[in-house]
């Protein structure tokens, strides 16, 4: 079974169901109750226990368990062919696993997790003789959402995304991005309480971008359960609580941004001793000597590695250099033997 | 079932809307409206004057003809479409002057021909034939009516003048007629009803009508459904409906979806059909089994040869790619096509009886059969009902799993083999 798990930080306080502060969808306009029961609220927002997959000879997924806490912004990234959209599709039960669990809000019903879930898929896909309004409203009422409160949110998320004077033009008069926030709003507009958004800013200009980075944080703060999956390793850093690095089809990474980067973080010296004395010291795992300043991965608390300098002898320059998850993503790539073919 | 009614209501939208859908259902009665009028406009310019000149060297014919035209003319007004002929004597032996002056005329439309009798026609040994001139060769009217006019102006004249009574003749020579009728049958009341007289046109021409009607709308209607399906795999729209509806739910709906707009062009076809026919007074040629049978023998071959559009839709990713998987459903399609003449002519016959009970060739055998009176027994129409039902269960099961899994793909199309690979067992599948 999976532990209880809520993501830390004031912006969890709240839940979309019970929030007045939510901006989108009044409390009158909200009739789907997508709240776990007694036992669900036990689980993790997504659970996957040595969930496997292979087509044919190759292992896409191979006994990978997740466990996503409610409220917070996951990170799933792993290069391409990793088997990242096949996890996703798993949990939408859109393909059916070889073996292992899933879970959604402690529901394993592959219908239930279908009803709990919205997701937006990496390829976007609208009908191009419909228009705005009709693709979301068409989208809302397969996902059970009534007529009356599905008109109201829609309005409200058009509003919200500047969509409006675009309502009702049909899909193929608008520009892409115009069309990606009709996706995004078609996907959100049933006020679900876990998304999954599979590489959602892909094909969008930075403004845009910059809007539905905003609104993905806003749906975070009213306890949206948020699966972000993308290769885009800088908005992953902004946006993801926690991250989870799955490389052939393997989990690789998992924990939060400051846990992953732990042992990863290079600290940047000058000191007379030199590149031969921060060799000589315990728990110094590795020196890279620029001449006047090296740069020193240390096993355990950097202040232990201050406090031994200082004793022994003069430092001119201590910082530490936090390294970028692109570069934690693109080393563990390297030494898994690169990217999957 | 709320979501299959929502994906059936969006579909059927898309679905009239589609150039395909809009010139199928004003194709059809556009054809039948234009070739009613075509026909009244042919028969209307059927019917003007035909004057012809008549060159006659035998000295002898031109009064009879003069007078089987005035007798022709006299009943010509009684007889609509039957246009009066005009002859108008010419000099015996006209020179090639005269002709050509002549084929001027019927240049200027002033005549419509001139025919030419041979001195010594129908006398001498070598028997000179008649030379009918015209600028309409195709228009045989008017040169076949001159022809059976003197072919028996002359046999009258030979019997005379060997003392035979023509009209005599005529009686022995009298063919027999054969009244062709159906058998006789218990009424419902009990009585005995006698065969009714056969109707080449009940019989024949409105069956192959009904049949070529349904023929047409799923010819027509599945390839749509095919498309619908191959165009939401390429612009990914297939992912985000199946992140939100189970397939079989998506795939019913939009089977029910284009079993409604094939319904709707139906019902246009019948409305148009029966206005052309009480129209033209073919009013009694509908058969009321035959209005019944279309929509439901629309519905339960839509029902399945639709299921299998919409599976090899999924499979591939491009309409071209379908072709391959399309060559064997289409052959099954079209063999009853092939073999409705054949049903015609023995509606109870072992081809007629096979085809009733195959459930994919059902609908449109079933239509021939009940179109023809006294149709099939009901315990045949409804254990063929309940084949095609159980088929449509099992094509929609099947191709909901190969559904399920080609909506997914992309790149190379499946081969039939994979295909039932996907059918039987889906995890072994991509």
């Amino acid at each position: 079974m999976f532990d209880r798990g809520r993501c830390e930080g004031p912006a969890n306080q709240t839940k979309a169901i019970s929030s007045p502060m939510s901006f989108m969808v009044p409390q009158h306009m909200r009739p789907i109750d997508y709240r776990p029961d007694e036992n669900a609220r036990a689980a993790p927002a997504i659970g996957l226990e040595n969930v496997r997959k292979s087509f044919g000879k190759l292992k896409a997924v191979d006994n990978l368990s997740l466990h996503v806490p409610e409220g917070c912004i996951y990170g799933f990234i792993g290069p391409n062919g990793s088997g990242k959209t096949t996890t996703l599709r798993m949990i939408m039960n859109l393909i059916v696993p070889d073996g292992g669990r899933l879970s959604v809000l402690g529901k394993s019903e592959p219908s239930a997790r279908r009803r709990l879930i919205a997701y937006l898929p990496e390829e976007k896909g609208l009908y191009k003789k419909m228009t705005a309004r009709e693709q979301i409203l068409y989208y809302g009422t397969l996902k059970g959402m009534p007529r009356a409160a599905l008109l109201d949110a829609t309005q409200t998320w058009l509003e919200r995304l500047d969509l409006v004077a675009a309502a009702d033009k049909r899909i193929e008069e608008l520009s892409k991005g115009m069309g990606q926030k009709v996706q995004f709003i078609a996907t959100v507009v049933t006020n679900p309480r876990v998304l999954i958004l599979d590489e959602p800013f892909s094909g969008l200009d930075p403004a845009n971008a910059d809007v539905l980075l905003a609104t993905i944080l806003e749906l975070k703060k009213q306890g949206v359960t948020i699966l972000y999956s993308t290769h885009e390793m800088e908005v992953a850093e902004r946006l993801c609580d926690r991250v989870c690095m799955i490389h052939k089809g393997r989990k690789v990474l998992d924990g939060t941004l400051d846990e992953v980067r732990a042992g990863a973080d290079v600290i940047r010296l000058r000191t007379s001793g030199g590149a031969a004395l921060l060799a000589s010291l315990p728990d110094v795992e590795l020196v890279k000597d620029h001449g006047n300043m090296q740069d020193v991965r240390f096993a355990g608390d950097s202040m232990d590695l201050l406090r031994k300098l200082v004793a022994s002898t003069r430092v001119d320059r201590f910082e530490t250099l936090r390294m970028p998850l692109h570069e934690i993503f693109v080393n563990i790539v390297k030494s898994a033997g690169g990217v999957p073919q | 079932m709320n979501r299959i009614v929502t994906v059936m209501r969006a579909e059927f939208r898309a679905l009239v809307r589609t150039r395909a859908f809009i010139l199928l259902a004003l194709s059809m009665p556009l054809f039948g409206l234009g070739s009613a009028w075509l026909a009244t406009y042919l028969q209307r310019s059927d019917t003007a004057p035909r004057r012809f000149a008549v060159i006659d060297a035998s000295g002898n014919l031109y009064d009879a003809i003069a007078q089987a035209a005035a007798n022709r003319n006299a009943n010509s007004s009684k007889e609509p479409g039957m246009a009066p002929f005009f002859p108008e004597r010419i000099s015996a032996s006209p020179t090639a002057a005269e002709k050509l002056a002549l084929s001027d005329r019927i240049r200027s439309k002033e005549l419509f021909a001139f025919l030419e009798i041979p001195k010594g026609f129908g006398v001498e040994e070598s028997n000179p034939p008649l030379r009918y001139y015209s600028a309409t060769p195709n228009d045989t009217g008017l040169s076949r009516w001159l022809s059976e006019l003197l072919t028996n102006t002359l046999r009258q004249r030979r019997y005379a003048a060997l003392g035979i009574d023509g009209r005599a003749v005529a009686s022995l020579e009298r063919p027999i007629a054969t009244e062709r009728l159906g058998i006789y049958e218990r009424g419902a009341n009990g009585e005995i009803q006698e065969g009714a007289a056969v109707d080449m046109k009940r019989t024949a021409i409105a069956p192959m009508i009904g049949f070529y009607v349904l023929f047409i709308l799923v010819l027509m209607g599945a390839p749509l459904l095919l498309q619908a399906v191959v165009e939401e795999k390429s612009s990914r729209i297939s992912e985000v409906l199946l992140g939100l509806v189970e397939p079989t739910e998506l795939m019913i709906g939009k089977l029910l979806a284009a079993c409604a707009g094939m319904l709707l062009i139906a019902a246009l076809y019948v409305a148009v059909g029966l206005g052309i026919a009480n129209r033209y007074g073919w009013s009694d040629l509908v058969s009321p089994h035959a209005l019944i049978a279309l929509p439901i023998c629309l519905v339960l071959a839509l029902g399945q040869f639709g299921a299998i559009f919409l599976a090899i839709g999924a499979a591939v990713s491009s309409a071209r790619e379908a072709q391959s998987l399309l060559m064997p459903v289409n052959l099954l399609f079209i063999l009853p096509a092939v073999a409705v003449a054949s049903i015609l002519q023995n509606p109870t016959g072992p081809l007629a009886m096979a085809g009733t009970f195959i459930p994919l060739w059902s609908p449109l055998v079933v239509m021939v059969r009940v179109s023809i009176p006294p149709g099939p027994p009901a315990w045949q129409l409804i254990t063929a009902a309940l084949l095609c039902l159980a088929s449509i269960a099992v094509c929609v099961w099947a191709a909901g799993r190969i559904f399920r899994i080609g909506l997914l793909l992309q790149g190379k199309p499946p081969s039939l083999r994979q295909l039932a690979q996907w059918v039987v067992g889906e995890r072994s599948a991509k």
